[in-house]
């Protein structure tokens, strides 16, 4: 709750006030705060300069903007991925609208440049509800499909260029002093107070929390539950949008490729260390606030102590953890839904399947029809080489989505590996391509153990591993790319022939026939497909669940492994930046090759379907500029993976009402 | 005994300090079938659970043929020989019939390859002795509820267990089906195996049970040969009345409230169904008027309360309230007067982190708010009046609700409905699990909203309950209603009979 709890007389007799306060939604933050601020005054020189404070404010508001708004969703019950793309496409409309000024009236043209992307953001946070309210889909997925289409659309609407922006209004809002304070500082204080205060005293604002709390008892109250969630969503679109729109006027440029990348993982860090419960019904704002200001007091404290930026993502990661462990024992364990879900199953499979294999044909069809040299084998090899190592991290990501969990540090595990790999190929390829793999499955095993022993949601413990992998990938990188050794031939495995058939392609057809065989013919695949399916059921059948569990995740961090190797390889170098996204365009790739995303039904050779299908995407995009009819750009390729995966999802979400 | 092959006895399990299990006990000799029965909350389900390794006793012992055991997770049970087929979470749909049949003892090649073929044959020889030839390899899902049942029971038997425990395993099963499924008991039977069957039903106890075993309130209370037990004491010891009361009882028929003259009619409700379980219930309320709803576990009673409240959609009849037409939804059914407190307060009823303001004034907030803004001063004057209307104790209004005891969060969910000012509250179990004191608190409360024209209709399984509380009773039985009770013919004994056998003596 927003509200600080007011202590009566009878209650204040209680032992501990400090004991108290850390009992309180974000009171624990709250001390962590007070702490990290008593360091650094002690310790870090030139802290208490109003210089500092401004920077280190101007820094954290748009992050507090967003987050706002997703303690608002969170609040919900829900989460939004998509807050990056909405914070690009408010800032690249923002420029473009002004551009577009047809005649005079510049005061109508500047209040249409800060309300059009506005309401941009909030038609996608209205998407993003709906999506979510009235099809059914679970926010993450939903809001996963706007995260992979939304960055894609602002980029093609400015064509992916750098936009400068000269306007004085617009500029103001990222640099203007009012009263010699940071704009953004301000509107970073209005947000939060406003928002307090819209989440305390009005009906919305109570009935969101309860929604959150208990959406039965909710709706037996007669509160219009649907509703309500989608007003969090818009809410949280507006917000990104006013984040978006501050993130530009500070840069004075507009940059789709840029704004607001991260941003979900930055917000989502904030609201659950500040005392918001991942799983609804408990929400503070204030919390938030202090959250996000500890996140960035830790980047700037070690920062002036001169350890690296990449350690603090590790701080960071293990400050997640912590937070929500800890929020989970001191919450009640969660009522077990025991909904039995069943459906028309297997026919959903296999149209999923059938429905990727048609596409990927009729694609290819359409590609050998209009572009010459399509078909011809350099081409197709071509793709295959450039997709293999996605294609590993989407065999990976299909036994945990089918498992019925989620791992989105593939990409950095991945990242971390070609670093590996790159600084172990002095020592011999096998030992480059061996140790890397090693390290990546030991991480997704700790994923594992997070998952089962300390019973953190899969998203949040993968998520934690995310921000550590990355952040010990730019250490071990020294925060640039490292070189691979070019003369022992390890670089063969990402640029080399063997029978005329590219190494990492041949690797990735070995490795799917592997997958397939597991999930298909053995015991343990079958294991996985059960608990999946209903794991409740499964243990009390005789799994073991535990156990297969344990193992899925270390099979998703050894293909992460892998695919960092070849990564290596075919770059000549590894790359610590690299993977960013990778995850969410496994999960696509998995969930377009017929998987279902909660588990317990998939398949191995659609998996293969759906990475290749997104791969060609972009291959078929080169061509058709090639041929200079139309000219689109390579950003259509996201808004194209986006849509893909919203009528996939739609599809499975109405075989699975059929029943 | 001789030939006992489980003997459970004294076992006691705790929830957060809340007794599930106190003093249970269950025996089942081999070769033999035994009843299991007991009301909601009566601790069958979790005695199930603690036998077939899914929970963990904290004391008592377990002997199964005549060795102690104890089983760390339900593999352990099963090696053991104690195949359980549980009531909800019970297979996995989106997987194969063969799939789950065989699940945990897949037959495999070399350790770690399944042996499909093995898998398939083994599942359709199983299901071929109940004269089920269906397409193993299809997925569960794709088939009806009853199949599912007979392939949860087909994997159980499968197992080659010692001891099959079947948790409600004919709710969804058809007479022809129910038939099957015994002559597969009577098998398992004669090849020594012994067998505990829970029921409501209780012709089918009657049908297939050699004795039976009563638990109520974590306790075993009763153990006997089912042919020395008539139904009606059983149902008496059941609902926790001893045989020689229910036939004191049945002699005087006492009612507290004094029939009240006449008075005008405020819900109909006719031949109410809807996809849930209910076939024909009909109901009908008068200002001022408590009427009492009863029926044993599975009747229909809660499907009844969701169905006027809007929750549930009907299939069939209609509702009426002051002759105006029906409702579709809760959100109607709040604007035309009415209130309900859910049976499960967990799970329907408390939001558990919001604050006693907050949760009493949940349905209220519209009505309290100008331009959607709360008038929290309004709010907290509604507050404390109930607060100190109806006895709740809390520390202050902004103290969570998951820190009141069970008594008072049901206060504060009856103070949600009671300041809406509604015309008809339905309480669903409204005393189920709070103490002595606050039981007696809320049933007068209840009484003295009806003396002041609030029509109720209340939900309970407490017999006295029913009879000393209520104007009228109305009896459901398999989602139908079957009988009802005024005046005089309301008595104990009647309640029960109807109950049991679903005939009403007297009043029909």
């Amino acid at each position: 709750m927003a509200e600080p709890r007011s202590v009566s007389p009878a209650a204040a007799a209680a032992p501990s006030t400090l004991a108290r306060l850390g009992r309180l939604p974000g009171g624990g933050a709250a001390l962590a705060l007070v702490v990290l601020l008593a360091v650094n005054l002690a310790f870090t020189p030139n802290f208490l300069t109003t210089q500092t404070l401004l920077v280190n404010l101007t820094q954290v508001a748009p992050i507090v903007i967003v987050a706002v708004g997703m303690a608002v969703v969170v609040a919900s019950g829900g989460i939004d991925l998509s807050v990056g793309s909405s914070m690009a496409i408010a800032g690249a409309l923002a420029p473009l609208t002004l551009g577009a000024r047809l005649g005079p009236g510049y005061g109508l043209w500047i209040t249409l440049a800060i309300v059009l992307p506005l309401l941009a953001a909030a038609a996608a946070g209205l998407v993003n509800g709906l999506l979510v309210t009235r099809a059914k889909i679970q926010p993450i997925v939903a809001t996963l499909i706007l995260f992979i289409a939304g960055r894609g659309i602002a980029q093609v609407t400015t064509n992916g260029n750098l936009q400068v922006i000269d306007d004085p209004v617009l500029i103001y809002l990222g640099l203007g002093r009012p009263f010699g304070v940071p704009i953004q500082v301000l509107l970073m204080a209005a947000v939060v107070i406003g928002f307090a205060w819209l989440l305390r005293a009005t009906v919305f604002g109570r009935q969101l929390i309860a929604v959150g709390g208990n959406e039965a008892a909710a709706r037996l109250c007669g509160i219009a539950v649907g509703r309500v969630k989608t007003l969090a969503y818009v809410l949280c679109g507006v917000l990104s949008g006013l984040a978006g729109l501050t993130v530009v006027g500070i840069n004075s440029s507009s940059d789709a490729n840029q704004v607001g990348l991260n941003m979900e993982l930055d917000a989502i860090a904030a609201v659950a260390v500040g005392g918001t419960s991942l799983a609804g019904g408990r929400v503070s704002i204030a919390g938030t606030l202090i959250g996000a200001l500890i996140m960035q007091l830790i980047r700037t404290t070690l920062l002036a102590w001169g350890v690296p930026d990449a350690v603090a993502l590790v701080v960071k990661a293990a400050i997640i953890v912590a937070a929500v462990w800890l929020q989970h024992r001191a919450a009640r364990p969660p009522a077990a839904s025991a909904a039995q879900f069943t459906s028309t199953a297997r026919d959903m499979a296999s149209i999923g399947r059938n429905g990727v294999l048609i596409a990927l044909a009729l694609l290819m069809v359409f590609g050998a029809l209009r572009y010459e040299g399509f078909i011809g084998a350099y081409n197709l090899q071509s793709v295959v080489r450039y997709n293999s190592m996605f294609a590993f991290i989407a065999l990976g990501m299909a036994f945990v989505i089918v498992s019925g969990g989620i791992d989105l540090s593939v990409g950095s595990v991945a990242a971390l590996a070609s670093v590996l790999a790159a600084h172990l190929s002095q020592h011999g390829v096998a030992v480059a391509v061996l140790g890397p793999m090693l390290c990546a499955g030991l991480l997704g095993l700790v994923n594992g153990l997070v998952v089962t022993r300390l019973r953190i949601a899969p998203f949040v413990a993968t998520l934690a591993m995310l921000l550590a992998a990355r952040g010990l990938a730019l250490l071990a990188a020294g925060n640039e790319s490292v070189s691979v050794n070019p003369d022992n031939g390890y670089t063969e495995i990402g640029q080399g022939d063997v029978l005329g058939l590219p190494i990492p392609g041949v690797m990735m057809a070995a490795a799917f026939v592997a997958g397939w065989l597991a999930l298909e013919r053995s015991v343990f695949g079958r294991h996985v497909l059960a608990i999946g399916g209903n794991e409740e059921a499964s243990r009390l059948l005789g799994v073991h669940v535990e156990r297969t569990k344990l193992a899925v995740y270390t099979l998703s961090g050894l293909c992460a492994g892998v695919a960092g190797v070849i990564l290596a390889a075919q770059f000549g170098a590894g790359q610590p930046t690299e993977g960013l996204g990778w995850e969410l365009s496994a999960i696509a790739s998995v969930v377009v090759g017929g998987t279902l995303l909660t588990g317990g039904l998939g398949t191995v050779g659609g998996t293969l379907g759906g990475a290749l299908l997104l791969g060609l995407i972009f291959n078929l995009l080169n061509f058709e500029n090639g041929r200079g009819v139309i000219s689109l750009s390579a950003y259509w390729q996201s808004v194209i993976r986006g849509a893909f995966l919203l009528v996939v999802v739609l599809l499975q979400r109405r075989l699975q009402r059929r029943r | 005994m001789k030939g006992e092959l489980l003997a459970a006895t004294r076992i006691c399990k705790g929830f957060d300090g809340v007794p599930a299990l106190r003093d249970a006990q269950l025996r089942v000799r081999a070769g033999e079938v035994h009843g299991l029965i007991g009301q909601n909350g009566a601790g069958k389900s979790t005695l199930i659970k603690i036998l077939s390794g899914a929970l963990q006793a904290d004391s008592g012992e377990i002997l199964l043929g005549g060795a102690p055991v104890r089983f760390a997770d339900p593999i352990a049970a099963q090696t053991a020989g104690i195949a359980t087929i549980h009531q909800e979470i019970s297979l996995v749909a989106l997987r194969s019939v063969a799939e789950n049949i065989l699940l945990g003892r897949e037959p495999r090649r070399l350790g770690f390859w399944l042996d499909r073929a093995a898998m398939n044959r083994e599942a359709a020889g199983l299901l071929a002795r109940f004269g089920l030839e269906i397409d193993v390899t299809r997925a569960l899902g794709a088939y009806n509820i009853a199949t599912q049942q007979l392939v949860a029971i087909a994997r159980a038997v499968g197992s080659r267990a010692r001891l099959v425990i079947m948790d409600e395993p004919t709710s969804s099963l058809d007479d022809r089906e129910v038939e099957t499924l015994f002559g597969v008991i009577r098998k398992l039977e004669a090849d020594g195996v012994g067998v505990v069957l829970i029921s409501h039903r209780l012709d089918e106890l009657y049908a297939v049970c050699e004795r039976v075993t009563v638990m109520r309130d974590g306790r075993t209370v009763l153990e006997d040969d089912l042919s020395a037990v008539a139904r009606l004491p059983l149902v008496a010891t059941m609902l926790g009345r001893s045989a020689d009361e229910v036939a004191q009882v049945g002699q005087t028929a006492f009612t507290r409230r004094e029939p009240a003259p006449e008075r005008e009619p405020l819900l109909q409700a006719q031949h109410l169904a809807t996809g849930t379980r209910l076939r024909d219930v009909s109901i009908e309320v008068a200002r001022g008027e408590i009427v009492g709803l009863g029926g044993l576990l599975g009747a229909g009673r809660t499907e009844t309360a969701r169905a006027l409240f809007g929750a549930d959609p009907l299939t069939g009849g209609w509702m009426r309230m002051d002759g105006a037409a029906g409702w579709t939804t809760p959100r109607q059914a709040i604007a035309a007067g009415v209130g309900f407190c859910p049976e499960d307060r967990k799970v329907d009823g408390i939001v558990p982190e919001l604050s006693v303001r907050e949760n009493l004034t949940l349905a209220l907030l519209p009505r309290l708010a100008r331009l959607g803004i709360v008038d929290a001063a309004e709010q907290a004057r509604r507050v404390d009046d109930f607060i100190a209307r109806l006895g709740i104790k809390t520390t202050g209004p902004a103290q969570p609700i998951r820190e009141l005891s069970g008594g008072n969060q049901q206060k504060v969910l009856l103070a949600r409905w009671l300041c809406m000012q509604p015309r008809l509250l339905i309480l669903d179990e409204p005393t189920r699990g709070i103490d002595v004191g606050a039981k007696a608190e809320i049933q007068r409360l209840v009484d003295g909203l009806a003396r002041e024209g609030l029509g109720v209709l209340m939900i309970s399984s407490e017999v006295e309950e029913l009879v000393e509380g209520c104007d009228r009773v109305g009896v459901l039985r398999d989602g139908a209603s079957v009988a009802q009770f005024a005046g005089p013919t309301l008595t104990q004994a009647g309640l029960m009979g109807a109950m049991a056998h679903g005939a009403a003596p007297g009043d029909g």
